[in-house]
């Protein structure tokens, strides 16, 4: 499976207008699902010599982007958007202290930090609370930086514009002069399962997000290789989770570091990090799991 | 007979000697009283869990 993998990022790595490509094996027979930007609809792909055998399925379109959005000059009464007093139910817009932008703070997480200590705080995007600008102990504000912090950025793991990438991550610590800030719920989600679950085609899922609230959609793909635009780079990941739109939009900017949750348990499955079209894409939580050693419960 | 008190840290103890005892056997009653306070901080420090703190959510007004 990761030799399939390998070939499809090779392919992204050949061909600069292909945005995402993975694989589908309707009546059990391999399909390659190829992505092109919408400006090179016809333009010819190379394909790895390991996928010739495969049956090619050509799309025009989307291209994708990190799902942040700028920084709002008023506040909103929308309920994922205004001021929470603690405890702050997460789902919610969430600004790095002097950030131009706003996303998501996700879902409230625990693990245990280089000095072995036990923290609760806040799962988000490396691209929302770090972004390459901000060091650990960087300010994490809810709803905007007019509020106090909630939470200061612990761990992150850098996006690479060469490298290739699992996940887009950070964490923040959520203790505030002695408390804790946050609640253990997510909004209109409630506590995330502490079990998480593997995307699986067709699996139904749910996010909480600071733009769209909570939303519904089916997970497509797995395993797909994907070129994500961060504005003054772009990046390749592997092994993503894709789900499409069911009913309305899934995502919108802003709702970048939104947990994706299976609908039925609530179990974590994936972390929103970039959308287009009527696609969304997740970094598969194992990733996010394994980097940080991260639990979804607060016991 | 007098009380020491030992106050550091997370380190509390007390123990009692006699008057006129030497100062060697003071030393021993001390690391002696000590050693099981000390013992227990040390394996807490070692264990895989580690230190734990408790999630203690606040309820403090912030958006006014």
């Amino acid at each position: 499976m990761s030799d399939q993998h390998h070939q499809l990022t090779q392919l992204l790595r050949k061909n600069p207008h292909v945005t995402l490509a993975y694989l589908k094996y309707p009546d059990n027979v391999p399909e390659l699902n190829i992505h092109t930007r919408e400006s090179y609809p016809d333009t010819k792909t190379d394909i790895p010599r390991q996928l010739y055998r495969t049956t090619v399925k050509h799309h025009t379109g989307p291209s994708f982007k990190t799902l942040i959005c700028p920084h709002p000059i008023t506040l909103s009464d929308h309920p994922h958007q205004r001021c929470q007093d603690e405890p702050i139910q997460l789902g919610t817009q969430i600004q790095p202290g002097g950030a131009r932008w706003v996303g998501t703070a996700g879902a409230p997480v625990s693990w245990r930090d280089h000095n072995n200590r036990q923290l609760y705080g806040i799962l988000s995007n490396w691209h929302v609370m770090a972004a390459g600008r901000y060091e650990d102990g960087h300010p994490q504000h809810q709803p905007t930086d007019r509020f106090p912090p909630i939470g200061h950025l612990e761990r992150f793991t850098v996006v690479s514009p060469t490298n290739l990438n699992h996940h887009d991550s950070a964490l923040a610590d959520a203790m505030h002069h002695g408390f804790h800030t946050i609640d253990d719920q997510i909004l209109n989600i409630g506590p995330p399962n502490p079990i998480p679950v593997h995307a699986d085609l067709g699996l139904q899922v749910s996010k909480s997000g600071r733009t769209t609230g909570l939303t519904h959609a089916t997970c497509s793909a797995t395993g797909a290789s994907v070129r994500v635009d961060y504005g003054n780079f772009s990046a390749l990941f592997q092994d993503q989770d894709v789900f499409a739109d069911t009913d309305g939009h899934f995502s919108a900017p802003g709702d970048s570091g939104s947990l994706i949750c299976s609908k039925a348990y609530h179990k974590p499955c994936a972390l929103l990090f970039a959308g287009g079209g009527n696609l969304t894409i997740g970094n598969p939580i194992r990733y996010v799991i394994q980097a940080y050693n991260l639990h979804f419960h607060f016991d | 007979m007098a009380t020491i008190k030992i106050n550091f840290d997370d380190l509390d103890v007390e123990f009692t000697v006699e008057p006129k005892q030497d100062l060697m056997n003071c030393l021993v009653q001390a690391v002696v009283a000590c050693l099981p306070t000390f013992l227990e901080s040390f394996f807490k420090c070692i264990s895989p869990g580690g230190p734990s703190g408790n999630y203690n959510p606040g309820d403090r007004t912030r958006c006014q």
